[in-house]
Order: C-alpha cells, then structure tokens, then sequence
C-alpha cells in the first residue's frame, strides 16, 4: 500500500477511528493487525520475509538474554541468517551482472524485493546486538516484538528505530489528543506537500537530464545536480514527514531523521543531519565496532611500527570510515555507482579529517570566520559538495569529472534559455510552482533554525495557524502532481 | 593523568583538558579523532575499550575519560 494513494488514506482514517474506539490496552494489537495488513497490500506472500526475520531474531534474543555470558556464535548465527537474506534478496541480481559482464553470461532472477527490508533488518539487527550487548532485556512477548519490527509508518522509508525508545511509545495507552494529532495531521500535510508538489514536479525533469548527459550538457549539469538534490530530499523527506505525522497522530513519537541537513557547515555535520537514524546506527554498529575491532588494533600496531605513532592511531579511523561508506553506499543501491558514491564520500569525509588542525588554527587566526558571511559561505560550499557527490549516483565514474569540467567551461558563456529547457516536459506554471515551493521550504528551514522566531510562530493566534494549514492544503490540491508521466506514488526510498 | 593528558594534546592542543567537561559537545574531539584516541588509550594503557563505551558521557572530559581507563582495568 502506497502512503500517497487513497486506499492509504481511507486505512489510515478507519484505523484510527478504531484505534480510539477500543479499550486502550488492545491498541497495540490492532496496530500489529493493522500492520500487517498494510504490508499484506503488496501481496500476502511478503508477509513472510518480516515473519521471518521477527521470528529468528525475537527466539535468538530470548536465548542470549538468557544466558549469563552471551554467545557471540548465535549473535552471529542471528547476523548473518538476516543480513543474509536481505543480502540474497537484494544483491543477487547485481552479483549476477557482474558475472555476466566477466563470463559472457545472461543470468538474473527476477525477485521483487520486499517493501522496507532494509530498514526492518537494520532496526532488528540493532535489537539484537543491543541486547546481545546487554542494554536491554529482550522482550518476552513475540506479538509485541513483531509490531517493533513492522510498525507500518516505518516499514515504507524508515526511520531506523532503537527499541529502547520505541517500546513505550508502541505498548503504552494512548488518549486521543486533539493537539498531537492537529500536529500529526500538519506534519502529513507538509510530507504531502514536499511529495506531491515539490518531489513528483521536478523527478521527471531531473531524470531527463542526468539520463542524456550528451544531451544536457553546461548550465544544465548545474540544473541537473541542484534539481537531483531537491529532488531526493523532497521525496525522502516528505515521506519521512508522512510517516512521523501518521505516528504522532496516534499517539507514537517516532526517532527523526532530518534536522535541517542544508544548513550543514561541514560534509561531516551533514551526515549527522541527513537521514540521521541510518547513519547513527552505522556509527554505532559499525564505525565504532570497525575501529576497535581486533584487526583494526593489529593493523595499528603494525603501522606504528612501520611508520611511526601517528600513522599507527589513524589506522582504525581509515579502516573504520572505508567499512561505513562501502556499507552506506552498497545499501543505497545494489549497482557499482552506489558503491563509488559510498567511497567518494568516504574520501572527502577523510580529508577533512587531515585538515581538521589546519581549520581549527584557520578559525583561531581569522576572526572573520565567526561573522556570518562567512558561515552562510561555509553552508553553501557544503551544499555544492554534497550535490556533487550525489553525481557519482547517476552518472558513470568518469562522466562526473567530464561533466564538472563541462560545466565550469560553460560558466561564463552558457545559457539554460536555449530551447533545451523545454525538451523537460514542464510548463512555466510547473518552474514557477517548484521555485515558490522550494524558496518555502528553505525559509521555514531558516525560520525553524531561529529559536526566537519559531517561538513566535508557534505563539501566533489559532486563525493564522488554520489559515497557513489551509493554504498548505490548498497549494497541495491544486498544484500537486497525480499520476502524471511516471508513477508519482512511488517513494525513491521504499526501494531500500 | 597526566600521560592521558598528553596523549589528547597531541591529538588536538587546542582545548583546555583539565578544565574543559565538553569535549565531545563541543566538537573538540571529532569522531574520528575519538576513534585515535581510544586506539592510542589501548596500546599505552593495555586496556580493551568496548564499542558500547565509545559514548559522549565517557569521553566529555579527561577526568571521565580517567575513569573509564581505571574501571576497565588500565594503569593510568
């Protein structure tokens, strides 16, 4: 089931009429019901996968709690049987390409991937170390551990929720309050409104370009990277929104996975901001555990003696970064370009590591680098990098510098008013709608940024609220794009 | 201490380590450079930090980083 589809919203308004209705001590069961029953949607056989995965990893748990020293070899048993069968599902379609690329072969099968497997497997596999780790106890009741892994608003994109928080909000009695659900439905609304009139506008423009690089060449790789970027923050973010407001409405806060990312003043800080539940569980289950690691301590040994002290502490930093950025950008996709993207990143994220002393001296010296131009300079210049990385997404390895030395060569010169823009499919209605829409959202990213002003926001009289939020709905009946062109409903991350 | 004191100074000299209790918060130890600091805490010590007490309250300033060291067995 598709969140923007009308079968969502006549299920989500039916569930929760019922979900206020029952006595509250069953409102988590109807939840598992209601869960399973949107991840029915896509055909019952689905089902199995996150059954699966509930069932081994709730039985592993109970037994590792159980025990007075936790086996690492069913920890391991428990990793390796889920990561195992995302692994299969996922990847063996890209496995199979390369081989056909080596051998000359036309081998491929054609699985259909289950809605969100990534994200329930990550978010069980964090349970199960955690409690393997003795953070928590594992829970007893299998039903309630089953609506943990398939919480329907998590199951589409995200976010990666830790059990600990999640426990109380999922089994404790919820009483309808009529300001969390006026902010769930607000939050929904502004998913609705990054989705339908911001992400499914520019998509297929966007897909247009970076498809015929020969084609779409000088101002329209600069229009192609910024378009590329708002594009996959509207969608991703909007559904995040969708599904947050969803949850909030029915009493259940769910972990955030946005915090303003654009006004990020290093790549670093983004990635502390940008889909921010994935990124902390790799840091927690990986980036640490990668750097203290046997190996990592070893190979620091070696390279102390080999190369002296300093080379030897930065050791487990590089072997820790590579192992997260492969795993980042193998799980955004199953193709190499994902995997130099991952890398990209990693060696960027490296370099500022280098220069980390040489900023801090840098910020020490210049007192100019406190004034705010300086800081708006520092936030753009991460915004650029990060659209370009995203580059290494869409376009083949070498196509990424030839473009950027296209582009910078048709700076002075190049003009997007030259007949190509139309070749788009947009009208000057559509560009108007998305240049509207996006300077909105940048500025109630300033405005939410602005302690003082978001205060005064949330101060102001009930008539301008309802008239912002009918407005809002407003923009996203008219100016919203159905169905038009590609299958608008479809989220980019649900593919994860 | 004064040996854990070094070794951050040599990782980043520009805080205030017997003072300062916002390491991590404030940004003066990076992830990256928390992850030298535990690798170099490991050899000159001879303790094993686990991954699961890599977290901000233990490294936020040199006194809890001390004790960290202390309660996990290392001669600080």
């Amino acid at each position: 089931m598709l969140l923007v589809s009308y079968k969502f919203a006549a299920f989500f308004a039916g569930l929760a009429v019922v979900y206020y209705s029952i006595p509250r001590r069953y409102q988590w069961v109807l939840l598992l019901a209601a869960s399973y029953l949107f991840y029915a949607g896509g055909g019952p056989v689905y089902l199995l996968y996150p059954m699966a995965t509930t069932l081994s990893v709730w039985l592993i748990a109970r037994r590792l709690s159980a025990m007075e020293r936790p086996s690492k070899r069913l920890l391991l048993l428990g990793l390796l049987l889920n990561f195992g069968i995302l692994a299969v599902l996922k990847y063996t379609n890209f496995a199979l390409g390369n081989l056909n690329r080596l051998a000359g072969t036309d081998y491929s099968v054609s699985w259909v991937l289950p809605l969100g497997i990534s994200y329930y497997t990550f978010q069980s596999m964090g349970y199960l170390i955690d409690v393997y780790h003795g953070k928590y106890k594992a829970e007893p009741n299998l039903a309630r551990f089953a609506l943990f892994v398939s919480f329907f608003p998590q199951m589409t994109a995200g976010p990666i929720n830790r059990f600990d928080a999640m426990k109380q909000e999922l089994f404790a009695e919820h009483r309808p309050d009529s300001v969390r659900i006026w902010t769930g439905a607000q939050r929904m609304l502004t998913g609705y409104f990054k989705k339908l009139v911001i992400a499914d506008r520019i998509g297929p423009a966007v897909s247009a370009i970076i498809a015929s690089p020969e084609v779409f060449d000088g101002p329209y790789v600069l229009l192609g990277m910024l378009g590329y970027t708002v594009w996959m923050y509207a969608d991703f973010a909007g559904g995040i929104d969708i599904v947050i407001g969803a949850a909030q409405i029915l009493g259940i806060r769910m972990t955030e996975n946005f915090d303003r990312p654009f006004a990020s003043r290093s790549l670093a800080e983004f990635w502390r901001r940008w889909h921010m539940s994935l990124m902390q569980w790799l840091r927690e289950y990986i980036f640490f555990p990668a750097a203290s690691s046997r190996f990592s301590q070893k190979t620091a040994a070696l390279f102390q003696k080999w190369f002296g002290k300093k080379c030897g502490r930065k050791a487990p930093v590089y072997i820790a970064n590579l192992t997260v950025w492969l795993i980042a950008g193998i799980w955004h996709g199953a193709s190499w370009n994902f995997v130099v993207w991952g890398l990209a990143n990693c060696v960027v994220m490296l370099i500022s590591a280098e220069l980390t002393g040489v900023y801090r001296k840098f910020r020490k010296r210049f007192a100019f680098t406190g004034r705010k131009w300086y800081r708006c300079f520092e936030v753009v210049r991460t915004f650029l990098l990060f659209c370009w990385l995203e580059m290494f997404e869409y376009y083949p390895f070498m196509t990424v510098f030839a473009m950027t030395a296209n582009l910078a060569a048709s700076l002075a010169s190049g003009s997007l008013a030259d007949g190509r823009l139309q070749l788009l499919g947009l009208e000057r209605a559509d560009w108007l709608a998305l240049l509207i829409s996006v300077l909105l959202l940048v500025l109630s990213g300033i405005l939410t940024g602005e302690k003082r002003i978001s205060a005064r926001i949330r101060r102001s009289p009930a008539w301008m609220q309802y008239a912002a939020v009918f407005g809002l709905f407003l923009a996203v009946l008219i100016t919203g794009v159905y169905g038009r062109g590609y299958e608008a409903s479809q989220f980019i991350y649900n593919q994860f | 201490m004064d040996e854990l004191i070094e070794l951050l100074e040599e990782i980043n000299p520009e805080a205030e380590y017997r003072t300062c209790e916002t390491l991590i918060d404030d940004g003066f130890l990076t992830s990256f450079e928390l992850v030298m600091l535990v690798t170099q805490i490991q050899q000159t010590f001879g303790v094993t930090i686990p991954p699961t007490r890599i977290i901000p309250e233990n490294f936020n300033s040199a006194e809890s980083i001390y004790n960290l060291i202390r309660e996990l067995g290392g001669d600080c």
